[in-house]
């Protein structure tokens, strides 16, 4: 491997501080030694989330299939975590699964063990399945209830469409939760959760010796047939035109959502490092964009994002106001949009600054020995190891030229979704002058 | 007995060289914990103590609305070059206004520490105020407030935790109100920070690997010039809410959020270990019984609100208030009979879990910031944490349950979502 190895990944500090293996399982095992405290994260991480949703019958099920895998072993996880003083909990996610402990390390095999029945042990009988689904309902209705919950769904829907919101959405509806079979839980389960499709990190408070532990743990499991073999690699359809949508909630203030379909890791790997660099450039505090409408009073805050993903990830321009700024900062976003893609948009220091701020919160988040298991864990999930062991390195040697040409590629001229969420009383007043400014963005 | 998690962090900590330090430079007092080896990280926390104490009504907002309006010009990094100069350490400067005080910190690389600090002293000590600062940070401020009540459940949080503070300092929020906000003026601010800004009222935390004699020149010739003044830091009086009652907010969700305040002895009360604990274990009983036995809710426990005066809160998202309330009762009827019995390893666990969450803060130098700061200011000695688990250990089911008898009663009540469901009855047993 280290004869592989490029110029740029010889300077990584992530890589340095990684260590792996595969069992011949097929399971691959990440371990990050941080000694700062005699504790440790433990993440067993699967690629089998809400994108396994396009197989028909399979809507709901990754996160059902999370949620039930708690009372794994008879039930035993929860006490049996209790007395390893273990916190834990689980995600689904559009790409991944992800089930996490952290315990005191002097537990370290225990709590791999533990995490191993938890995988491996499911419990899909009918009175677990009937708990959890009220339990995943009572979730759902949470979400439902919250006002951002509500803009970020409104917002898939217009960025993915009906068909992509199946693959993108890792909650599942209602209707599919309640309609899940044991049969499918398990066909779903047996498909998915086998550990050539799956990654075990740990990160804390450990030694070399941690992998014979997870060897010991894991390596029986037996391997099975690829589970992505096949599926289709991309069921996200293209936006092929603008969207815009108001809508309106219990809310206080003005919140506009623009969003662009992204680069996709898979097909599009080096523009995934500029879209970070340049939500950097967008985001930080002496922006071009921040003076233009933070300084100036038009909004209350503007950020940029993109989400890694094995399959086109997200870009999101989030910003808020108050009602009384909504018609001003509806046009100004409309603007800044423009001016976003501008050759002349940032400089050669404001790229310097950029890429040391992204530096300084790599180690920053590093630090946390749970933070860097989440990090890899996550990145594994939509892409491999080898990407977060290079990604500083990468991110480091970004050029003014790469961000441009993302810029150009995802985001200049293509068509976004736009979702603007208004309290009630604000659209009756301003509605319709938001409405005519949303009308007036062109294509940036 | 010291815990064993907690005695094997300290063993790595002293093999790694760590050092505890408490010194004064100038009037400030500081405490520093030195990190070799474990990071390029450093925090910094400014203690500015007093929080709600310190503001009216009328001027609830002030310390923050100073310390955000800093970050637009001062007199070393005039306007835009106060975030320019920021922006090339790569770290970042905030603040937190809360009730017992307000943090002003920053967190950069060890690297950067004079510079870091050149720019996050000047903001504290020599702001200039500028006018269209001031008014973007006014406004963002305003949108804050508005903006609290936003998801349900923090409504509910909020109302409850309102109503139990009536009368008690905390009742004036240290991000201030929609009044009182609009009505600061520059001369107000600038007023303020003569008279607030002064070392007595101050209390530095430093974290990560710096030698002592750096951070002890940065202080001399910057905070240490500042006036001593005569304030003398204590714990708030304890909240007591003399009688429970319910807010209901109708509201068109597809689920109801209940949240319950109750009051609590202060952090300097022999009680406040049992209490701490108590609230711990009412939370895990009712997860266990609402949410895993019966599945009436996602979401269900029991949170300590960690303060001077100190307050708990039990919480739930259900579809089904009636019969979750009345599994709530039940647990608490319970634990009120003499003979009610624990599970077996119970208290153990509950002791295991606090001193896990102890040590996995320690983890980073922000995170021992924060640690050192809270037992500092709330139980008088930096390392008291330590020996608050030691406490913490020596609290019997007895105690436990004497502390639930004692401050889990007149409960504030808030209920948001559809009231027609609202158990009113079961919300008023106790």
């Amino acid at each position: 491997m280290c004869a592989l190895a490029t110029p740029a990944a010889s300077q990584s500090i992530l890589a340095a501080s990684v260590r792996d293996t595969t069992l011949q399982n097929g399971l691959q095992v990440i371990v990050v030694p941080n000694t700062s405290a005699p504790f440790v994260t433990v993440e067993a991480v699967f690629r089998s989330g809400a994108f396994v949703q396009q197989v028909q019958g399979y809507e709901g099920l990754p996160h059902l299939i999370e949620h039930l895998l708690f009372r794994s072993d008879g039930g035993s996880f929860s006490g049996d975590a209790d007395k390893i003083a273990a916190s834990w909990n689980g995600v689904t996610s559009t790409e991944c699964v992800r089930y996490f402990m952290s315990f005191p390390s002097a537990n370290t095999a225990k709590g791999i063990d533990i995490m191993s029945r938890l995988v491996r042990k499911p419990d899909f009988s009918k009175e677990s399945i009937e708990a959890e689904k009220k339990v995943v309902a009572g979730e759902m209705q949470r979400h439902a209830s919250d006002p951002e919950s509500l803009l970020l769904t409104e917002a898939d829907l217009l960025l993915w469409g009906n068909v992509g919101l199946t693959v993108k959405s890792p909650g599942g509806n209602l209707l599919a939760i309640n309609g899940a079979t044991a049969d499918k839980l398990k066909e779903m389960y047996n498909r998915f959760y086998v550990p050539n499709n799956a990654a075990i990190v740990i990160a804390g408070d450990v030694d070399s010796t941690v992998f014979t532990v997870v060897a010991k743990a894991f390596g029986s499991w037996k391997r099975g047939d690829d589970p992505l073999a096949k599926l289709s690699p991309s069921p996200v359809v293209p936006l092929s035109a603008v969207q815009k949508k108001i809508i309106t909630a219990e809310v206080k203030d003005v919140t506009f959502l623009v969003r662009w379909q992204g680069p996709s890791v898979t097909k599009d790997a080096a523009a995934t490092y500029a879209a970070d660099v340049f939500s950097g450039l967008v985001n930080q505090r002496v922006s071009a964009t921040q003076k233009r409408l933070v300084d100036t009073g038009i909004l209350d805050d503007i950020y940029l994002s993109y989400e890694t993903l094995r399959d086109v990830g997200p870009i999101d321009l989030y910003a808020r106001t108050s009602p009384d700024r909504a018609v001003a900062a509806a046009e100004a976003i409309g603007d800044e949009l423009a001016l976003l893609v501008k050759p002349d948009y940032f400089g050669a220091e404001d790229l310097t600054l950029a890429k040391k701020w992204q530096e300084v919160s790599t180690l920053r988040g590093n630090e946390r020995a749970a933070s860097a298991a989440d990090a890899i864990a996550t990145l594994w999930g939509s892409a491999d190891l080898a990407y977060y062991r290079t990604y500083d390195a990468r991110m480091a040697s970004q050029t003014a030229d790469d961000v441009h040409s993302y810029v150009a590629k995802y985001i200049a001229g293509k068509p976004l979704a736009v979702v603007v969420r208004m309290p009630s009383d604000a659209w009756n007043q301003f509605g319709v002058s938001v409405q005519r400014a949303l009308g007036a963005w062109g294509k940036p | 007995m010291i815990i064993p998690v907690i005695a094997v962090l300290a063993v790595l900590t002293q093999q790694r060289g760590d050092s505890l330090m408490q010194y004064d430079v100038g009037g400030v007092r500081v405490v520093q914990q030195q990190r070799p080896a474990t990071s390029q990280m450093v925090a910094v926390e400014l203690y500015l103590l007093g929080g709600s104490r310190q503001i009216t009504a009328d001027n609830a907002g002030i310390e923050p609305m100073y310390l955000a309006t800093s970050g637009y010009g001062t007199t070393k990094y005039p306007g835009e070059l106060a975030r320019r100069a920021l922006a090339r350490t790569g770290g970042s400067i905030s603040y937190d206004a809360s009730d017992d005080w307000t943090t002003f910190e920053f967190h950069g690389l060890k690297a950067d520490f004079d510079s870091t600090w050149s720019i996050f002293a000047d903001r504290l000590m020599h702001a200039t105020l500028d006018s269209a600062g001031l008014a973007v940070v006014r406004q963002r401020m305003l949108s804050a407030v508005a903006r609290q009540a936003t998801s349900p459940e923090a409504l509910a949080f909020h109302l409850a935790d309102s109503a139990t503070v009536v009368g008690h300092p905390y009742a004036n929020s240290p991000d201030g109100n929609a009044r009182s906000l609009a009505a600061i003026t520059p001369a107000q601010l600038r007023k303020y920070a003569e008279e607030q800004f002064v070392t007595s009222r101050m209390l530095l935390v430093v974290a990560g690997d710096i030698p002592r004699a750096q951070v002890e020149a940065a202080v001399q010739r910057t905070l240490a010039t500042l006036p001593h003044g005569a304030y003398k830091w204590s714990l708030p009086e304890p909240i007591k809410v003399a009688k429970g009652g319910i807010i209901p907010v109708d509201r068109d969700v597809s689920t109801n959020y209940i949240v319950g305040m109750v009051g609590g002895p202060s952090r300097a009360d022999p009680d406040y270990g049992a209490y701490e604990r108590a609230l711990g274990f009412l939370g895990g009983w009712v997860s266990y019984i609402v949410r895993e036995q019966n599945a009436l809710s996602y979401a269900a426990g029991v949170s300590v609100y960690e303060r001077g005066a100190s307050s708990g809160a039990l919480y739930m998202s259900t579809t089904n208030p009636d019969s979750a309330i009345k599994l709530v009762n039940m647990i608490l009827k319970e634990l009120d009979e003499p003979d009610a019995m624990i599970p077996r390893g119970t208290m153990r666990k509950a002791q295991k879990s606090f001193d896990a969450q102890y040590v996995a803060e320690s983890e980073t130098a922000e995170g021992q910031a924060t640690l050192l700061g809270r037992a500092t200011l709330y139980d008088g000695d930096p390392g008291a944490a330590a020996k608050r688990a030691k406490t913490m250990s020596n609290v019997a089911f007895s105690d436990l349950k004497h502390s639930l008898r004692v401050y889990f009663k007149n409960i504030q009540y808030a209920y948001v979502g559809d009231t027609t469901r609202m158990p009113r009855k079961e919300m008023t047993k106790r």
